[in-house]
């Protein structure tokens, strides 16, 4: 027996992220934290590295890389020359909803050592949506 | 330095030092240590070893800060709902 999603359906999600949905997002802020963070306060001040305001046009949604696996993602454009507003490892970074005080999503990069008053690239990076299983 | 070390205290491939570990185990295995590295010595290394712990040795260290660095950003991809921890939005967390 098969199980389906429409894509609109999740796109509703990535849409969350992009231009708001209901009460949650948009997203208008990217975070570089020293740890995960399970919190909006956690992911904003707690483990905040560096930080970056972020928009609508940041995103971009689309099919997703993974065919029926992954129908659909939300990929956030590259961010250069962030400052580093405090010194420590990055671990991860997370898209966050300030206005809102919202953590939206989370995810890990490679350990890196940052220092505070110097800059930090963001490659883009996505979020991808999975079909139900 | 050289130090006996547990090889179970030490991450396959690279070994790196962790935390509260203390390397001196009768295991009897060698290690040159080297700005918290560590590799491994031939049985038949005649050079005398000392025992250290972690406390005297330095830890692992991340990359060296730049002025200006790139992340490595690993995407996330939502499989199932098992796959991803869970946000609770009451209370505006």
């Amino acid at each position: 027996m098969g199980k389906r999603v429409n894509t609109a359906l999740l796109d509703l999600t990535l849409d969350g992220v992009k231009t708001g949905s209901g009460s949650v997002g948009p997203c208008n802020k990217m975070v570089v934290c020293s740890a995960e963070p399970t919190t909006y306060t956690e992911a904003n001040a707690t483990y905040m590295l560096a930080n970056v305001a972020m928009s609508g046009t940041d995103f971009t949604i689309a099919a997703g890389d993974g065919a029926g696996t992954t129908p659909r993602k939300v990929t956030s454009g590259a961010k250069s020359g962030i400052t580093v507003s405090n010194s420590g490892t990055a671990t991860h970074v997370a898209w966050i909803d300030s206005a809102n005080s919202i953590l939206l999503e989370v995810t890990t990069c490679t350990s890196q050592a940052l220092t505070s008053g110097n800059t930090v690239n963001v490659p883009a990076w996505k979020m991808e949506l999975g079909a139900p299983t | 330095m050289r130090i006996k070390a547990n090889p179970g205290g030490f991450k396959e491939g690279r070994f790196i030092f962790e935390a509260g570990k203390n390397y001196e185990i009768p295991d009897r295995r060698s290690y040159v240590v080297s700005h918290g590295w560590a590799t491994e010595l031939p049985d038949d290394d005649p050079e005398p070893f000392e025992t250290v712990t972690l406390g005297q040795m330095t830890p692992h260290a991340p990359l060296a800060p730049a002025a200006d660095v790139t992340l490595s950003v690993q995407d996330s991809v939502h499989i199932t709902a098992g796959d991803v921890g869970v946000l609770d939005l009451s209370g505006g967390v």
